[in-house]
Parts: C-alpha cells; sequence; structure tokens
C-alpha cells in the first residue's frame, strides 16, 4: 500500500513540477520523429523521398508508393523511434534524468556534471535498452502465435485484434518497467556499470506495481492515437484520408515524448523514496 | 569564442551538412523519379476520390457528370508532360515506364468515361494518346488499342475498329497464362470481331472473320506454345470450326486437346469442355443420341461449369429437331430459370421457347415470353428479332389488324431500347428493323427519314448500305429520282466494299441521264 501510495505521490509532483529545462532532451527526440513524419508526408518531393522514402523502404517497394506508404508509416515510424532512443536516447535521457536528480543531489541542474554523468550513463543505458528491445520483439513474435490464436478461436474479429493489442501494450509496458531503472540507477553518483544494470532490472521487479501504474497512467492518451493506427492502418488508409495516419502519428509522438518525460520523471521520484525507506 | 557559442555552432554545422547531403540525395534523378512517381500515384487516388463524389446519389451519372469525372482523370496527362522524367539509366528508365503506367492508365479511364458521356471522339483521342506514349509497355499499348476499338466502335467506324483489332493480333503474341483459368484477353480478339460483325447485322463478314480466327489459332500452335496457351487456343479453335461446321477438323482439335489434357493433370477442369465439343460434333454429324447422352452428362457431372448451360441449350434445340417439345421446353426452362443465367444464352434459350410453344398452340405463353425478351435482354439478338417474331405469328395466321398493330408496337419497342443506349451497336440494328416496319405499314416518310437517321449516325456499319438502297427503292417508287440517286451515290462513294456497290454503280451509269428506271432488288 505504501508503495503505490509513494507512487501516486510521485506521479502528482512529476505533473506539478513540470521543467522545461528538464524535458528539453526529450523534445529534441521527439523533432527528430517530426521531421520523419513531415517528411512522410511530403515524399512526393524528392527530398522528402530522399529523407523519409529510403527509411520507408526498409518496409518493401509498397512502402514508397502512394497510399500504401502510410500503412507501412507506423512500423517505419516505430524504426525511426527505436533508433532515436537506443542511440540518442541513451544520452539524452541520462541527461534529462541527471536534470531531475539534480536537486536532490543538491547539484545545479545544468553544468558539466549533469553532462558527465549522462555520458557515463550512456553505455549501461544502450545495453538495458537493447535488452528491452530483444525482449520486445520476442514478444511480438510470439503474440500472434499465442494470444492472438486464443482470443480468435474465442471472439473473432475485431473483438479479437482489439484484445490482442491490449495485451501485447500490457505486456510492452511490464517488460518497460522492468528496463526503467537502469538509467535512472545509471546517473547516480558512483554508479557502476553492473549496479546501474542488475541494480535497475532488480529495482524494476521490486517496484514493478507502483511503476507499472505510473507507466498507464501516463500512457494511456498517447495510446487513444496510436489504437487506430496500429489496428486498423489499411482502414484508415482506404475509407479516410491516408495523411490521418502521419497526423495522428504525429499527435502521439508529441504526446509519447511528453509522457516519456512524465514516466522518468516520477520513477526518478519513486527511485528516491524507495532510496530514503531504505536508508 | 564562448563554449556556449562554440557548441551552437558545432551544432550549426551538423544540421548544415544533413541538409546538404538530403539536398544532394534530392537532386538525383531515382529520387526525383520516385516522387514524381508518388506524386502521380496520388493524383489517381484524388481522381477516383472525386469520381466516387461526383457519383454518389447516381445511378446512372448524366454526361455532364462523366465528363466532370473525366476531367478529373486527364488532370495527370495535363501535369505530367512526357517523357515524364530526365535523366538516363536502368532504374530511370524502370520509373519513367511506372510513371507512363500511372499517366497512361489514368487516361484510358478518362477515355472510357467519356465513352460513357457519349463522347467517343473524345475517348479515341485519349486513347491514341496512350498508344502514343506506351512505348515499349505492351501492357499499355494493349490496353490503348483495347480503348481505341471501343471509341471506334462508339464513333460506328467498324472497319476501323477490325483493322485495329487485327493489328493487335499481330502486335502482340498471347502470353501463356499462369494456370488454365486464366486467359490473355488477346486470345478472346478473334471472337470479338465476329460479334462486332453480328451485332451490326454484318453477316458477310462473319464467316471471313472465322476463317482468320482459325488462321491465328492455327499459327500460335505452329509455335509450339505451352500447354496451358496451347489447351486454350486448341478448345477455341474446335468451337470456332464447329461454328465453321467443319466437325472433321474440329474433332480432330478436340482429340488433340483430349490428348493434351490426358498428359496434362492440371488441365483436367477442361473435361466439361471436351464434352460439350465432342456432343456438338456427334450433333452436326445427326448422330443425336449420342449428343444429347453426351450433353446430358455434361449438365449431370459439371453443373456448375458455364458450359453446362450451353449443353442444355444445344440438347434442347436436338430435342426439338427430334419432335422432343416437351423435352425441349423443360430445358429451355432450366436455362431461364437458372438464377445467375449467362444472358447470351437465356436470350436464345426464351426466344426459342417462345417458338416451340407458339408450335404447340400456347401462342398467349408464346407472346407473353416474346414481349418480354427486349426488355430482358437488350443487347441480344433475340431482343432485336422478338418484336418482329410477334409480326410474323400474326402475319401467319392471316390477322392483318393484329400485324399492323404489332408492328406498331415494335417501332415504340425499338425506340425505347435505342433510347436505353444510345451507343450501343444494337442501335444500328434497332434502327433497321424500325425502317423495316415503316416500309411495310408503307409510311414511306418515316421510313425515309429513318434511312437519313442511320446513314447520319450509323455511317460505315454494313446495314447501313442495306438501309440506303431500300431508301432509294422507296424513293423511287414515290418518283422520287433524285433523291434516290443521292441515296445511291451515297452507296457508291461511302459503302465501296458493300455487295450492293457493284450493281449500284452499273445501274447509276446505265440510267445517266434518263428517267426514273425501276430500282430492282
Amino acid at each position: 500500500m505504501d508503495d503505490l501510495r509513494s507512487a501516486r505521490a510521485s506521479i502528482r509532483e512529476a505533473w506539478s513540477d513540470f521543467r522545461w529545462l528538464e524535458y528539453r532532451p526529450f523534445a529534441w527526440m521527439m523533432l527528430v520523429e517530426l521531421l520523419f513524419l513531415y517528411l512522410a508526408l511530403n515524399l512526393g518531393k524528392p527530398w522528402g523521398m530522399a529523407g523519409a522514402g529510403i527509411i520507408l523502404k526498409l518496409s518493401g517497394e509498397r512502402a514508397v508508393h502512394y497510399p500504401t506508404s502510410f500503412v507501412f508509416l507506423s512500423s517505419a515510424y516505430a524504426r525511426v523511434e527505436s533508433f532515436l532512443f537506443a542511440f540518442a536516447g541513451s544520452f539524452l535521457i541520462p541527461l534529462s534524468l541527471a536534470r531531475i536528480l539534480a536537486p536532490m543531489s543538491s547539484m545545479p541542474p545544468t553544468g558539466p556534471e549533469t553532462v558527465r554523468r549522462a555520458r557515463r550513463a550512456y553505455g549501461v543505458t544502450l545495453v538495458g535498452y537493447i535488452m528491452n528491445f530483444a525482449l520486445l520483439v520476442a514478444w511480438e513474435f510470439l503474440l500472434p502465435l499465442g494470444p492472438h490464436r486464443w482470443f480468435g478461436s474465442l471472439l473473432g474479429g475485431l473483438k479479437a485484434d482489439l484484445l490482442t493489442w491490449c495485451v501485447g501494450v500490457l505486456v510492452a509496458f511490464a517488460i518497460a518497467v522492468v528496463f526503467l531503472y537502469v538509467p535512472i540507477r545509471a546517473v547516480e553518483e558512483n554508479a557502476t556499470f553492473r549496479d546501474a544494470l542488475w541494480g535497475g532490472i532488480g529495482e524494476g521487479f521490486r517496484s514493478f506495481g507502483p511503476t507499472l501504474l505510473i507507466v498507464l497512467v501516463f500512457a494511456w492518451p498517447a495510446l487513444l492515437f496510436l489504437a487506430p493506427v496500429q489496428l486498423a492502418p489499411t482502414l484508415l488508409v482506404e475509407r479516410f484520408r491516408p495523411e490521418l495516419t502521419a497526423i495522428l502519428i504525429a499527435i502521439a509522438a508529441v504526446l509519447n515524448s511528453f509522457v516519456n518525460y512524465f514516466i522518468f520523471s516520477a520513477a526518478s521520484r519513486l527511485h528516491w523514496i524507495n532510496r530514503g525507506r531504505e536508508a | 569564442m564562448s563554449a556556449r557559442m562554440s557548441r551552437f555552432l558545432g551544432g550549426s554545422w551538423w544540421v548544415l551538412g544533413c541538409a546538404a547531403c538530403l539536398t544532394l540525395v534530392a537532386g538525383c534523378s531515382r529520387m526525383e523519379g520516385m516522387a514524381t512517381r508518388y506524386r502521380a500515384e496520388r493524383m489517381v487516388w484524388e481522381a477516383r476520390r472525386a469520381e466516387t463524389r461526383l457519383r454518389i446519389g447516381k445511378a446512372v451519372p448524366d454526361s455532364a457528370t462523366m465528363l466532370r469525372v473525366r476531367a478529373e482523370y486527364q488532370k495527370l496527362r495535363q501535369t505530367f508532360p512526357p517523357p515524364f522524367l530526365e535523366g538516363s539509366g536502368g532504374d530511370v528508365e524502370g520509373l519513367r515506364r511506372d510513371i507512363a503506367r500511372q499517366v497512361g492508365m489514368a487516361e484510358l479511364t478518362a477515355s472510357r468515361t467519356a465513352l460513357f458521356a457519349h463522347r467517343p471522339d473524345l475517348a479515341l483521342e485519349s486513347a491514341r494518346w496512350v498508344a502514343s506514349i506506351a512505348a515499349a509497355d505492351t501492357g499499355l499499348g494493349r490496353e490503348a488499342n483495347l480503348a481505341s476499338v471501343m471509341a471506334l466502335r462508339g464513333l460506328r467506324r467498324y472497319d476501323e475498329a477490325v483493322a485495329t483489332m487485327r493489328a493487335m493480333l499481330d502486335h502482340y503474341p498471347p502470353v501463356p497464362p499462369p494456370s488454365p483459368e486464366q486467359e490473355d484477353q488477346i486470345l478472346g480478339i478473334p471472337d470479338a470481331i465476329i460479334e462486332l460483325h453480328s451485332q451490326v447485322g454484318d453477316s458477310a463478314s462473319i464467316g471471313s472473320d472465322r476463317a482468320y480466327a482459325v488462321a491465328y489459332y492455327r499459327r500460335i500452335l505452329s509455335r509450339n506454345p505451352p500447354p496451358f496457351l496451347e489447351s486454350q487456343v486448341r478448345a477455341r479453335l474446335s468451337r470456332t470450326l464447329l461454328e465453321l461446321g467443319d466437325a472433321n477438323a474440329a474433332f480432330e482439335e478436340v482429340g488433340a486437346l483430349r490428348r493434351l489434357v490426358q498428359r496434362t493433370p492440371a488441365l483436367q477442369s477442361l473435361e466439361p469442355e471436351l464434352l460439350y465439343s465432342e456432343a456438338r460434333i456427334r450433333g452436326m454429324q445427326k448422330d443425336y443420341k449420342s449428343a444429347l447422352s453426351l450433353y446430358d452428362t455434361v449438365v449431370k457431372a459439371h453443373p456448375t461449369s458455364s458450359f453446362a448451360a450451353r449443353a442444355l441449350l444445344d440438347a434442347a434445340v436436338i430435342a426439338e429437331r427430334m419432335n422432343d417439345r416437351e423435352g425441349a421446353i423443360a430445358r429451355y426452362r432450366a436455362i431461364v430459370s437458372q438464377p445467375k443465367s449467362d444472358p447470351g444464352i437465356a436470350a436464345v434459350a426464351s426466344y426459342r421457347m417462345a417458338m416451340v410453344l407458339d408450335q404447340m398452340g400456347k401462342w398467349d405463353d408464346a407472346k407473353q415470353i416474346l414481349e418480354t425478351i427486349p426488355l430482358k435482354y437488350p443487347k441480344s439478338r433475340a431482343g432485336v428479332e422478338a418484336p418482329f417474331a410477334i409480326v410474323e405469328h400474326y402475319s401467319r395466321s392471316h390477322q392483318p389488324d393484329a400485324a399492323k398493330a404489332a408492328l406498331l408496337k415494335a417501332i415504340d419497342t425499338y425506340r425505347s431500347m435505342i433510347g436505353r443506349d444510345t451507343s450501343s451497336a444494337y442501335a444500328t440494328v434497332y434502327r433497321w428493323n424500325v425502317l423495316r416496319a415503316y416500309a411495310v405499314l408503307d409510311r414511306w416518310k418515316e421510313a425515309l427519314a429513318t434511312v437519313d437517321e442511320m446513314a447520319d449516325r450509323d455511317r460505315g456499319a454494313a446495314i447501313t448500305a442495306e438501309a440506303l438502297f431500300q431508301g432509294a427503292q422507296i424513293s423511287r417508287a414515290h418518283g422520287d429520282k433524285s433523291k434516290s440517286d443521292v441515296y445511291l451515290q451515297r452507296i457508291v462513294l461511302e459503302y465501296p466494299k458493300s455487295p450492293r456497290a457493284a450493281a449500284v454503280r452499273k445501274f447509276l451509269k446505265d440510267n445517266a441521264g434518263k428517267g426514273a428506271a425501276p430500282l430492282e432488288k
């Protein structure tokens, strides 16, 4: 019960203590994502094709044709997002976390120390992200073989698709929760690679319930926009305007950027409370 | 320089570097081509969307709406002029072909739409433009030629339509199909030529069309095609030989086809066609019992095959010949009562059923069927003949008033059918029958007006030459020699290949400067 109360307090505090400086690293990633979507919306121009077309073409030839490019946009966007989170996010997320945790360590939020801590956390954050990503890929592989078949035979049609998507998202969140504390521990003073990785994973398991609550509380608005894009991309393209897909993904990208910031901000506060309790 | 400024400048250089790379890559022909192709695809999508919007709430859109739809599809031609993409190389060539195909297919849709808007002239212009950009893209070239044929039919330039179809047969060899169920459209062209001449009442050309088709199919077979294509060609060849009445040659082809089917397990689906062809050959050899037995096997063993209905029809005709009227009626009824019956077969079945019922003394039932045929099957030979069949019944039974009333009703029926589809190839035959009806009714002014209408609207059709001849006869019989001569001169000038042309030329030469000599049939 204490854990859940702490989680609620962390959520409230993260929401009310929003700071632009702490959020800014997430904004950089969001801008790159929006740039990709802008290029994908302009495949009719050579620079749009050169920018987003090359990434879209990884999904096959049909992904650079109209209107099928919008059917593949969601998966191409996921690729861009994963790449960004892995290679830029491994520095930018710890940088944001170092700025969030700076007042708790009586340290200025800007300055060489926060950058040093973020740089030091790069390796372990990247490894944590790769492990998270590998598990997600394995889950995506298992999802159609197991749950989707069961729900299909039980409910069939759209209901089965919807339930499979909900279970898929829930398990993906659960996997993310396990690795959420790796960058938080990595930016702490004197953190080692081993402590940050295994300690972070251990903390993820120990605080699983409250952390999952934090994730769910903040993530649902973005899911509302992502759901139609992931559940029925062809329907959106054929029955409505194909460009609607890009607009929905862009809204989800903006929301996700804030969601990620709030989740890390609340989780680092929860981590701090738990640290204090242990001490 | 402060550390902040140095970081800012470093960041700016990085962004500028990325932008420069993007500009460099974007500048290459491949990206330009991919982007152009994408724009073309988007424009096609927009045109389809506009078409859906314009068609909403209109079961049969009017010509103005169809021309607006056409304008939407024509935007591609206006936006992307040939050669569509600058540059050279394999990739660029491929992209250029893709763009040409997008633009060409959109223009062909514009052509089809113009045809629906009763503007075959616009349709022909679009089709010819597409043919001019098709270059090495034989698929697009074929589509363009087909669109030209449709437009020429709409313009009633039948000779040119047939010439285009024959040129297509020389240009585009048939593509071997991946499965026996798929067939290259080009194989249907010889039948389309026969059908066209049959629709416009040019029965004189049908025999030579069939001979042309036989020669074409034999030419393909001489090149040893793969089994699926060979089976399709042999099947068509045997059908055409049967139509020509050459039972022995047809029998040989059916035998060759049966051996091919035995060698190729994937061709088992041809069994109903083989049985049907064998039955037809038996029928032609007057072995009616065997023929009926084979037809019944087709119907019972392959009820879902398209040959089942044909087998029923042919079996019914044989039953008629064997004086088994009840058996014939039962078979005709089976065809007509099928929920998705082939209109071509159902129309013939209805007509023949009415004839048999008339022979059995059930005229009311027969008349009822005959009256519904033009409504149910307007684009069929039976639909053209049914109103006159009623007239003939009354003429045979010496009821002149009823025959006259039936003729007037026939005129109304033909006029309403012309009104339903003014661009149909059958409109020519309907007008011809209206002329015949007026001639029988001795309403010569209306008859001559119909001749003038045909001379104007059905220019080029073989039957129009016959109408002009009829007009000349009527005019001369009513003392209007100059009008008669105008009609005859039109035959000589516009229909030099008509069977009447030589006799008319001689008649005009012999009677130059003389009085109103009678014009013999």
